[in-house]
């Protein structure tokens, strides 16, 4: 089947970003803080709380904060599950602590409960230009709920193969 | 839990998690170059082979285009499998023309077949200070096959309960 880029379409409502299927990117650039960038590079992604707090956030692809700029900037790139309000109440109900930790090193950010939070975050959005996804009909809940079913395929076959 | 050993790309920059890294270029666009981004991001004038392409290079899960700094700089930014030059080398091989074609709109890109390429990307790269993916040991290889598997599944038991 023959698709150009413009399967990706604007996300719906308002919101800034590009979607494909049911995937879309969120990409922030927004300044830091003086000592934001080595306070940034100090969190550990992979820590118990911090990984299961990721993961508990079951809207979430990906997300990475890239500094640039000499330690004065940074990228926030995601990928996502879903509408754009709903993401960002995941992640200021889901793990408002880890929020406030990473974005507390922006200039200007009000903190995951202000109410202007969203405002804040989509003035330093950038809509991509191009978004590519290897697999945009599966969100998150389905790559795992497929992985959980070829796993048991394989223990099935595995067990009538002893 | 935590979401899985994470490391510096062997040899490379960039961030893994699992088996599944990220690669951030942050450089200035050549005179032109956002426009001619946008162009080959849009439908009327755009890429059309780009998705088939890019969905024949098996170890590519997601890709951005980000142009910022009023058209002067632009982000490209991946999710992929497996080592940073093999990744490198998929593209080099698999769509050298569209590679040539988008990443042409930087400033000092030399061509996917000159010697110096893999200079320049790792020259442009950041390494992310954050990197976090939802699954990281399900490679885009493994996603395939578990959609296969699962799919026969469903297939088999609509066949029970028909």
């Amino acid at each position: 089947m023959p698709t150009s880029f413009p399967d990706t379409e604007m996300l719906p409502t308002n919101r800034a970003g590009r979607r494909v299927g049911q995937v879309s990117e969120l990409t922030v650039i927004v300044p830091l803080k003086p000592g934001g960038a080595d306070y940034l590079r100090s969190l550990d992604m992979t820590s118990d709380s911090a990984g299961d707090g990721l993961m508990g956030i079951r809207t979430v692809h990906n997300l990475r904060w890239v500094i640039f700029d000499n330690d004065t900037r940074a990228i926030f790139a995601t990928a996502y599950d879903g509408d754009w309000d709903a993401y960002i109440d995941d992640f200021a109900t889901g793990i408002p602590a880890q929020m406030d930790a990473m974005f507390g090193v922006v200039e200007g950010y009000p903190g995951i409960t202000a109410p202007h939070i969203k405002d804040f975050i989509a003035a330093h959005q950038v809509t991509a230009a191009t978004w590519f996804v290897a697999h945009p009909d599966l969100r998150v809940t389905d790559v795992e709920r497929q992985q959980r079913i070829a796993q048991a395929v394989d223990g099935l076959l595995d067990a009538s193969n002893p | 839990m935590s979401n899985g050993p994470e490391s510096i790309v062997p040899n490379r920059a960039g961030r893994r998690t699992g088996v599944v890294s990220e690669f951030t270029i942050v450089a200035p666009l050549a005179p032109g170059g956002a426009q001619r981004l946008r162009m080959l991001s849009s439908s009327e004038t755009g890429d059309p082979q780009g998705p088939d392409n890019l969905r024949s290079v098996r170890t590519l899960h997601d890709l951005r285009w980000v142009i910022f700094d009023n058209d002067t700089r632009a982000i490209f930014a991946t999710t992929y499998d497996g080592d940073w030059d093999s990744y490198i080398d998929d593209f080099a091989t698999g769509i050298p023309d569209m590679m040539d074609a988008w990443f042409s709109v930087f400033a000092g890109y030399p061509g996917i077949t000159h010697p110096t390429v893999k200079d320049y990307f790792a020259a442009h790269q950041v390494t992310a200070a954050l990197w976090f993916s939802a699954y990281p040991t399900v490679r885009t290889v493994d996603i395939d096959r578990n959609q296969r598997v699962a799919r026969a599944v469903e297939a088999l038991l609509d066949a029970a309960n028909p």
